[in-house]
């Protein structure tokens, strides 16, 4: 998914630089950089452990920093900067022998203002069960609450950890497309952490993978995806390998042969030009082209790379 | 700097304590002891059977409405309802940091040290709320089945309406200074019932120290009386001499235990990892 404000040039919603947190003398997050864009959908992976929600509860105040600066919509006051924030940490807790419409007109009186909370139940599909007391809900049903509690007060950025924990595939799918909505629709920023690595891919436009506390990986999905740098890996399927294999020698290091691929295909690594062009090359040498598949990662493959260490690495087949 | 949403904040707070166990408990319990004051008084001025050296129950008693909403008083004071008072403050803070969801309420645009002024703010008004209760079902049934005492029916010293008014006042400034005591346990050992346990502990240390103060007073010794007022349990008892004389470095003390542990409990959170 592609924002219309997701781009380079947006300005950052949240920004953190440096960000270090350390229990009992042990680092859980170092130097953590973050630049989040107005109008993302930031999906922050990381495996258990890696130090996300750590990172998020510094984000908002929740835990001291050691080091670090946190910048939310251009404001550092930790104060000022929670105006336009909503938020979700982990399981969401209510009050819970208030009624769920009574424990979101809690959270606006401490968010300041108090609109928006029947619209907040509607959107996430809980104003018929409003009124029920909170004991009596699913697991599913306090998610939802959380996601409508972070949406009371109109905020601008919306913080959620792991938001879709506890719901069935079918309220997975709705908060996914609740989140994309409110994106492009009401123009929010959302900021996500998840380790639904194909919930990610198929909500965010730009992720940030975090390992040991260090951010391994940012980026727009696409261009994660698209290779390592700008080398684009491609199995090649020829008439004639040995003179495929000149015809790579002869492009001047733009193409090259990195591995085997499917049914006796050659995988080939290209850069300086698109797969196209490296078509034609090939056809005008008089090479034969019966097969050429770009080669795409999912997030899976990305998410492994980059938290491997490096014994794991060697042993992935 | 004060949010300009902070009464809403102290009104999601009572929205909250009035909706709890403790917060109605507290209210029944208030009820309870004064029109029980009543109850006991009226039986007590009528038994002729009970004595004590030598003189009945009923001569003894003096049926008034100034004796029985002190009684009331006292019995609220010495029993139920400061652990109640208790509990209240120490489960919104405690409590919800154990529950999780004092987290929900400091990730807004708040300065922290405003949510726990809006939560103490909110188990001071259950502490005035108990005390009205209290004295108006204590005082005005009295009043109707006793009357007030009639003058030279009573020494001159006796307590008037205004003795009384300032002893329910006194008692309310002591139940500010167990929830400013109440609201800093909870910050420092995060549970209810660790909170309980905790001031119980700290009371019994103090009666200790009372103690030996009183000891050492009978004894001469020039600090002891000078250092008696300064105890907790005498500051947090501070109201005891509505009926015949306060004794004003007990109010010192207790401005001190509240303003030090409300300070000590904002420092405390504004530092603190929330859960």
């Amino acid at each position: 998914m592609e924002s219309p404000l997701g781009t380079i040039e947006s300005p950052s919603a949240l920004r953190v630089r440096g960000l270090e947190r350390r229990y009992g003398g042990k680092p859980v997050v170092r130097g953590l950089e973050l630049d989040v864009k107005m109008g993302d959908l930031y999906g922050f992976l990381g495996p258990n452990g890696a130090g996300k929600t750590t990172a998020i509860r510094c984000m908002l105040g929740l835990i001291q920093k050691d080091a670090g600066d946190v910048e939310i919509l251009g404001e550092r006051d930790p104060v000022r900067q929670r105006v336009g924030v909503g938020s979700m940490v982990e399981t969401p807790h209510f009050h819970e022998w208030l009624s769920g419409r009574v424990n979101l007109r809690l959270a606006c009186a401490y968010a300041g203002n108090t609109a928006g909370v029947d619209e907040a139940l509607s959107r996430v599909g809980l104003a018929e069960r409003a009124d029920d007391k909170v004991r009596g809900y699913s697991l599913g049903m306090k998610q939802r609450l959380g996601i409508a509690r972070a949406l009371v007060g109109s905020p601008k950025v919306l913080i959620l950890d792991e938001p879709t924990n506890g719901l069935d595939p079918r309220g997975m799918r709705e908060i996914r497309d609740l989140l994309k909505e409110l994106v492009r629709r009401d123009r929010l920023t959302v900021f996500v952490s998840s380790h639904l690595l194909a919930e990610v891919e198929a909500m965010c436009n730009r992720v940030g993978i975090i390992d040991r506390g260090v951010l391994k990986a940012e980026g727009r999905v696409a261009d994660l995806l698209a290779g390592r740098g700008d080398v684009t890996e491609v199995e090649l399927g020829v008439t004639d390998k040995a003179a495929a294999l000149a015809v790579f020698d002869g492009m001047g290091g733009l193409a090259k042969l990195i591995g085997d691929g499917e049914e006796g295909r050659l995988l080939v690594g290209i850069s300086g030009m698109d797969v196209a062009t490296f078509n034609r090359r090939l056809v005008e040498a008089g090479v034969g082209v019966t097969t050429l598949l770009p080669r795409t990662r999912s997030l899976e493959d990305l998410f492994l790379e980059v938290t491997s260490t490096e014994d794991e690495l060697r042993r992935r087949p | 700097m004060i949010p300009t949403h902070f009464p809403w904040m102290i009104w999601a707070e009572l929205r909250k304590l009035y909706s709890r166990g403790t917060g109605i408990g507290a209210l029944v319990i208030a009820a309870l002891v004064g029109l029980g004051a009543v109850a006991v008084m009226y039986q007590a001025g009528h038994n002729d059977t009970a004595q004590i050296n030598g003189a009945s129950l009923s001569q003894i008693v003096k049926l008034n409405a100034i004796e029985c909403s002190g009684w009331a008083l006292t019995a609220r004071n010495f029993f139920v309802l400061p652990l109640f008072l208790l509990l209240a403050a120490a489960s919104s803070v405690a409590g919800e940091i154990g529950e999780r969801t004092l987290r929900e309420d400091l990730v807004r645009p708040i300065p922290r040290w405003s949510a726990l002024a809006a939560r103490m703010i909110a188990a001071a008004s259950l502490a005035a709320v108990t005390l009205v209760v209290t004295a108006a079902l204590s005082f005005l049934p009295a009043l109707v089945l006793f009357g007030l005492p009639a003058p030279g029916a009573v020494p001159v010293d006796y307590p008037t309406v205004g003795h009384l008014a300032l002893g329910y006042a006194a008692s309310f400034a002591s139940d500010v200074g167990l929830i400013a005591i109440a609201v800093l346990l909870s910050l420092i050992v995060r549970s209810v019932g660790g909170v309980v346990v905790t001031l119980v502990l700290v009371l019994m240390a103090d009666g200790a120290l009372r103690g030996l103060l009183y000891v050492l007073n009978m004894a001469s010794v020039a600090f002891a009386a000078k250092l008696q007022p300064w105890t907790l349990g005498n500051a947090l008892g501070c109201w005891q001499g509505w009926s015949s004389e306060f004794e004003p470095m007990r109010f010192v003390a207790l401005a001190v235990v509240i303003v030090v542990a409300t300070s000590a409990a904002m420092a405390r959170l504004s530092k603190m990892d929330v859960p």
